[in-house]
């Protein structure tokens, strides 16, 4: 299998926080949807594929090639999308576009004026007179342009309305499915992520805490409900954000194919009932655990 | 790369365009000559310029974050040096060489000829090694540290002339001799050379100081 983006027990430390042996790989024409609380070093991790931030340790290819050695063969081939864009913010839409068309060998002025059609941006426009959300369209735009083979967004929708957030999505689907780009994006909103991702990275204190494929994931992570004395106390004790009710009570397990025999008889008696969670619910488990 | 070229030239064009415009209207409209304040004034012109490019420009980049979105696109650090270098090098030259003609034609003596030509070599070489300095220490420390340090620097500097003054109490006409002596000595190739000798040094430091900067 080819792989756009791996890492390999990357290591960066901050005076507050610090990336511990972290390690990932997407594959090729995937999207990678990365989640996490605020300071789990989603940022960081981003900005170290295009060597904005620079590791203390491990490696980093991006498609097979080390992302430092090769940086203008990758820059050319990825497509970036930070937190809080920033532009020449006297200058147009247009002029930003031929400033960075300049540096790309393989910039097509024709998809950068379609993006701006399709969202509606004006090129004669100056920068500073876009709104949050119109700097994100500009910045996809800008990404977009130069066909790139894998998209890096840093929390691309934070801020913005349902209706950008939901175009910025489908338009980042529509990449993913025509051209087979890839994807990996960081949000907090993990809406969002459910939306679009093929595979979920949950990022906790610098460590990769789970990387699994998103339908797989939330097949094996349920919330049970049960009545008293209907799960075994062993059982009980392995649930996570375990809440003890009058009427009954509830707890989140990571393994549901594995405990289905232990459940089939309270499922089959209505003593146990198992509940679909979202992402939400499970990044709560993890960073909370039996305390949540 | 064109691009990034023409916008770093922008600053360039205007400051020592005017500059040598001011200088122009100065010795033939209204001083109608060359006289040594005015060469004076000249030698300030082509550093005060030429540094006010490179602080104009980069203030800025600081202030619409022009950095972040530059080390997004795919460009060596030593390309992004490169577009501020050159620009700066080439336009101390040509303004250089401009005051050179502007005053040396408008002076008859021999000597003074000598003077000037050396005066002014001095003020470009000057401007183009302390603006390549300038770039390195931008690139380090950013816009508003930078400009602390050099404000700082420069209210410093101001001591300079009081202490030349109080060790030479009384023996002026010697300090004044043995400075126009030297400036008299000073000839284009030896100059040029040394001045692009520290801008390339000071751009292979910017570059390096470039690619280690912390990504804003």
């Amino acid at each position: 299998m080819k792989y756009a983006v791996e890492l390999e027990n990357v290591n960066k430390r901050w005076r507050l926080f610090r990336l511990d042996n972290l390690g990932f790989r997407l594959p090729q024409g995937e999207i990678l949807g990365m989640i996490g609380p605020n300071g789990a070093g989603k940022t960081t991790t981003l900005r170290i594929l295009l060597d904005l931030v620079r590791l203390d340790s491990g490696r980093v290819r991006i498609f097979g090639l080390d992302h430092r050695r090769h940086l203008l063969k990758i820059k050319r081939r990825v497509g970036y999308v930070g937190e809080n864009p920033r532009f020449y913010s006297d200058k147009t839409v247009a002029w930003i576009g031929d400033f960075a068309g300049g540096f790309h060998t393989n910039w097509d002025t024709r998809i950068f004026r379609k993006i701006l059609d399709d969202f509606s941006l004006d090129p004669t426009k100056k920068v500073r007179d876009l709104s949050n959300g119109m700097r994100v369209k500009l910045h996809l735009a800008l990404a977009l342009s130069h066909r790139p083979e894998l998209l890096i967004l840093d929390e691309p929708t934070a801020g913005l309305d349902p209706i950008i957030r939901r175009e910025l999505l489908e338009r980042l689907l529509r990449e993913n499915r025509e051209s087979g780009t890839s994807v990996l994006i960081s949000s907090h909103i993990t809406d969002d992520i459910t939306r679009i991702a093929d595979r979920i990275l949950f990022l906790i204190q610098g460590r990769s805490v789970i990387h699994e494929e998103k339908d797989r994931l939330l097949d094996s992570w349920k919330r049970l409900h049960f009545k008293d004395g209907a799960l075994g106390g062993e059982l009980v004790r392995d649930l996570l954000c375990f809440h003890r009710g009058a009427f009954g009570h509830s707890g989140l397990t990571p393994d549901f194919p594995g405990l289905f025999p232990l459940l089939r008889e309270g499922l089959s008696r209505g003593t146990v009932k198992v509940e679909n969670i979202t992402l939400d619910d499970i990044l709560i488990a993890l960073v909370k655990g039996e305390d949540a | 790369m064109k691009n990034l070229f023409s916008v770093n030239l922008k600053p360039f064009a205007v400051y020592l365009g005017s500059a040598a415009g001011l200088m122009t209207i100065l010795t033939h409209a209204v001083v109608r000559g060359a006289p040594a304040a005015l060469v004076l004034i000249a030698g300030l012109v082509i550093l005060f310029s030429v540094t006010g490019a490179v602080f104009s420009r980069e203030q800025y980049e600081e202030k619409h974050g022009g950095y972040a979105f530059l080390r997004i696109l795919p460009l060596r650090p030593s390309s992004i040096a490169a577009a501020k270098f050159l620009p700066m090098a080439a336009g101390t030259a040509l303004l250089t060489a401009y005051m050179i003609f502007l005053f040396t034609g408008a002076t008859e003596a021999t000597e003074a000829r000598l003077l000037i030509r050396g005066y002014l070599l001095f003020a470009g070489c000057l401007a183009a090694g302390l603006s390549a300095l300038f770039y390195l220490g931008l690139f380090l420390m950013g816009y508003t540290r930078f400009l602390v340090v050099v404000l700082s620097a420069t209210t410093a500097l101001g001591l300079v002339p009081m202490i030349l003054l109080n060790s030479y109490k009384g023996r002026m006409d010697i300090l004044v001799d043995g400075l126009l002596l030297k400036l008299k000595s000073i000839t284009l190739l030896p100059s040029v050379a040394s001045s692009l000798g520290i801008c390339l040094l000071f751009f292979i430091a910017s570059a390096f100081a470039l690619s280690r900067r912390k990504s804003p």
